[in-house]
């Protein structure tokens, strides 16, 4: 400090000489470019930045099959769910878009909704565009910034009430909440009472679905280095090249999610029924975000079917199940207000459930055969 | 608010425009001071409130000291305050806690409440700033600034005042009284600054960050190549992600037409340790040479050392006496410069060993034997072991970890004693495979990512470079365009998600 910097004669003032007094130097290490050279690097920079994801979709294989499904572990990779909405989309299918009732939480992707619905069209007519954990809030956000391909489409939209039966799933609760798929609400407007991010992140959220390749990085995270930071993924693996990670094969479909689901009736699996308070469609901020979907689907051109449920009404109490038959009569009268077709299946066995909302296979078959005889969903399907 | 936030370029975005709208009108100052304290106040609404009511009590010191032959009482006043602030929201516990240490020690069980204070960021580093014009009036190298507004945003103005540069009145203020002239070249030229101090956080401080603050959290679980590797990878780390700080502070300040002093000058190149202090937190270090090594007597020592000698020595030398008072000076100002950084008894050890090591080395490193026959790399290899050495009191939690982190550290040679001992008489012949065997010894047991080790090395380079007579080969256009996209795709592609904290923000 001080002493090292001090001229041999150096003494008191008044005559100081300190850096301070002399011409700032530029820097010690600086790269210094002029304006035009910067013009130059962004030039550059923005043009591999915009050639990067689009070079990497020649690049990695993507085939997705008839059942085909986002795989559980790159849930969050909303950069493959745009590619897969590209890819999909000109083959004119009905696209199924939800939650995990889509995705198929306790099935494979070959007993899945869709997979039904296509063994009665009697081809590859549907595709699941389901993710897991997609709550109406994100789903939102989801269709807003990552499926804006899903245009001119006929969509299946599945609305599970789930959501809605507490203020916790509500996203309703003062108390911070960590939930699914922070990254698609709404960081600013409307505001959710449970999501304490700071404004740093959420800014940074922003940036991040309207920059394609910050997507593109967050599917390179997901895919290849565990779903965690680049940095932290070295930490983990401190011989190893990161370069070799990237081995350019996607998770199967099929991959069960973690930890394993228990594939089981609810009622073998010991679950007790339960008392949800559910909460009040006019202050729903799910059901509101819900509505939005959809608005934004149609605004789009695409033609909207909405299944609301299976849900497991076997497993609510007494009290909680008059209150979701009113929830669920008051959403089918707003759909019919709106001129929305929809159907509201009747409830499943109760040993086709799994737990409170997913159907087993043989639940999925059910309700595929159910919405299969639909007059509304016959008219929906049938204008191709 | 840190700069290398989405908040603070959306803060900037919106700033920026309007400052240069208005630079040429008396709206400058006022649209820069509500714009700092803005940016303060996004911290923690109330710190506006402190940072308002030290900028006050030293503009009426000053303005006091100007309407009076007295100028003293008034400097006292404005010493008073600033160093009484500082005792009080960084020092409090640190006293408290001593004091009922010792009451313990005697043996009596009362005990003071220790205060929660939260140390306001940038306290420090603003109080330093503002200190500089009280003193300098004081000693008449600065005029009195008629302006309350201008003086207001010289103490807060925005770029330095989380971390500095501890910028001089005479300096920063000065160049507050002219409208500067923002030409595209400043804005280019805070644009370099930026990217480069964007790489050194997030790519560099923050990565590093990880396996330090793994391995230091918990020293007892890890051998001793982890805390060696550590407090290496401490030792750049807390270089990176401070002069990444300045280097954004720097370039943000260079797009608004103001140029604030360099800081950091390549650290670790230095050849001694006078040289590092030099290179390291300059704005700092010539702080504490001005204000208080220099009045301390500095190199000339002072009245105080000058003590009639014991009867039975021999009296020293004229000579010997002025050079017992600089050491002493020296050591003093190190243990105060460590205690500025925290208010732990483990910065005041830190400052201790920084002060030892230059008494114990000044000569030395003034000699023609050591200037001309020590080959550079060598000395350069010292000052990083030894200031890397004293790292270690810095960054552990308590004195306790530190100790036990160089005990075991110590161990280190015996392990790799025992380790090439086992090596068959025939490898001894190839030098080479001793080596490579230590450096697998100790890189497998400590983990470190050998992708951080290249880009230290990287970096180690690019400065080795710039220092030499080589430096021009980094100086064609196509070379810093080049090595400018680098950065920017790497800070895009590999930065960490979420915002970390700078290490000297809890200073």
């Amino acid at each position: 400090m001080p002493p090292s910097s001090l001229p041999q004669p150096e003494t008191r003032p008044p005559a100081p000489r300190s850096p301070a007094s002399e011409p700032p130097a530029f820097g010690s290490n600086e790269v210094r470019l002029s304006p035009r050279e910067w013009l130059i690097a962004a030039a550059i920079v923005a043009l591999v930045l915009l050639a990067l994801p689009a070079a990497w979709e020649r690049l990695e294989p993507f085939e997705p099959g008839p059942d085909y499904r986002i795989p559980y572990r790159l849930g969050e990779d909303y950069w493959l769910y745009r590619r897969y909405c590209r890819r999909v989309c000109p083959e004119d299918r009905t696209l199924v878009v939800g939650d995990s009732v889509v995705w198929g939480h306790y099935v494979s992707s070959h007993e899945t909704l869709s997979h039904y619905l296509n063994g009665l069209a009697g081809g590859d007519r549907f595709a699941n565009l389901g993710l897991d954990g997609i709550h109406p809030a994100a789903l939102a956000g989801l269709l807003e910034d990552y499926a804006r391909d899903i245009s001119n489409q006929k969509v299946l939209l599945v609305c599970n009430p789930l959501w809605m039966n507490s203020p916790t799933h509500d996203l309703q609760t003062e108390k911070s909440l960590a939930f699914n798929h922070p990254r698609l609400v709404p960081q600013f407007f409307p505001r959710i009472p449970c999501y304490k991010e700071p404004l740093a992140n959420r800014l940074g959220v922003v940036v991040e679905r309207r920059v394609p390749l910050l997507a593109w990085v967050g599917h390179l995270r997901n895919a290849f280095y565990d779903n965690s930071d680049f940095a932290a993924w070295l930490l983990e693996h401190p011989g190893e090249n990161p370069a070799a990670a990237v081995t350019l094969e996607l998770p199967s479909p099929d991959e069960p999610p973690s930890p394993p689901p228990d594939a089981r009736p609810w009622t073998v699996k010991g679950l007790k029924p339960f008392n949800p308070p559910w909460v009040e469609l006019e202050t729903s901020l799910q059901w509101r975000s819900f509505c939005r979907a959809i608005e934004i689907l149609r605004s789009r051109g695409n033609r909207v079917f909405v299944l609301v449920g299976p849900f497991n009404e076997h497993m609510l109490e007494p009290k909680s199940l008059a209150t979701y038959r009113r929830r669920k009569a008051e959403i089918g009268a707003w759909l019919a207000q709106h001129r929305i077709p929809h159907y509201l299946p009747a409830p499943l066995a109760s040993e086709l459930y799994a737990d409170a909302s997913h159907p087993l296979a043989e639940g999925y078959a059910a309700v595929a055969r159910q919405l299969w005889a639909d007059e509304a969903f016959t008219t929906f399907r049938g204008k191709d | 608010m840190y700069f290398q936030t989405w908040t603070f370029a959306l803060f900037f975005l919106l700033f920026w425009p309007v400052y240069v709208l208005v630079k040429g009108t008396r709206l400058r100052i006022p649209w820069l001071l509500a714009a700092s304290y803005v940016f303060y106040g996004s911290m923690n609404p109330l710190y506006p409130v402190l940072l308002f009511y030290a900028t006050t009590v030293d503009y009426l010191a000053v303005t006091g000291m100007a309407k009076t032959r007295a100028k003293t009482p008034w400097l006292l006043l404005s010493l008073v305050n600033s160093l009484g602030l500082l005792g009080f929201f960084k020092y409090s516990r640190l006293v408290v806690e001593t004091v009922n240490a010792l009451l313990g020690q005697c043996g009596l069980s009362h005990a003071i409440p220790v205060p929660g204070v939260i140390l306001p960021v940038g306290l420090s580093f603003f109080l330093f700033q503002s200190l500089t014009y009280t003193i300098g009036h004081y000693r008449g190298e600065v005029q009195r600034e008629p302006n309350f507004l201008r003086y207001a945003a010289f103490v807060a103005f925005f770029p330095t005042l989380l971390m500095g540069p501890i910028e001089r009145a005479r300096n920063l203020l000065a160049q507050l009284r002219q409208p500067p002239a923002v030409t595209w070249h400043d804005v280019a030229d805070g644009l370099s600054l930026l990217v480069v101090g964007l790489f050194k956080k997030l790519l560099l401080a923050d990565f590093l960050a990880l396996y330090v603050d793994k391995v230091y959290a918990a020293p007892g679980q890890f051998g001793a190549p982890a805390l060696l590797m550590a407090t290496f990878a401490f030792a750049w780390q807390v270089y990176f992600d401070f002069s990444g700080y300045t280097d954004m502070a720097r370039g943000v300040a260079r797009a608004i037409g103001i140029r604030l002093m360099l800081n950091f000058n390549n650290p670790y190149l230095a050849t001694g340790l006078g040289d590092f202090w030099r290179r390291w937190h300059i704005s700092l270090s010539t702080w504490f040479r001005d204000y208080l090594y220099i009045p301390l007597g500095g190199n000339r020592g002072s009245v105080l050392d000058v003590l009639p000698p014991a009867p039975w020595s021999r009296r020293p030398s004229a000579e010997r006496i002025r050079r017992a008072a600089t050491y002493k000076n020296m050591f003093v100002t190190m243990v105060i410069s460590g205690l500025w950084h925290g208010a732990t008894w483990n910065f005041a050890l830190w400052g201790a060993i920084h002060g030892l090591g230059r008494v114990l080395t000044r000569r030395l490193e003034e000699s023609q034997f050591y200037r001309n026959r020590i080959p550079r790399f060598v000395k350069s290899l010292y000052v990083f072991l030894f200031v890397s050495f004293a790292w270690i009191f810095f960054r552990a939690e308590s004195f306790g970890d530190a100790w036990r982190i160089v005990v075991k550290i110590a161990d280190l040679p015996g392990m790799l004693f025992a380790s090439i001992a086992s090596i068959s008489a025939h490898s001894w012949a190839r030098p080479w495979q001793l080596v490579a065997r230590a450096s697998a010894l100790v890189s497998a047991d400590a983990g470190f990512p050998l992708v951080l080790l290249a880009m230290i090395a990287a970096v180690w380079l690019y400065e080795v470079v710039y220092e030499s007579r080589l430096r021009g080969i980094l100086q064609p256009a196509p070379v810093r365009v080049g090595l400018a996209v680098v950065l920017v795709v790497c800070i895009a592609l590999f930065a960490r998600s979420g915002v970390q904290p700078f290490i000297y923000s809890q200073f």
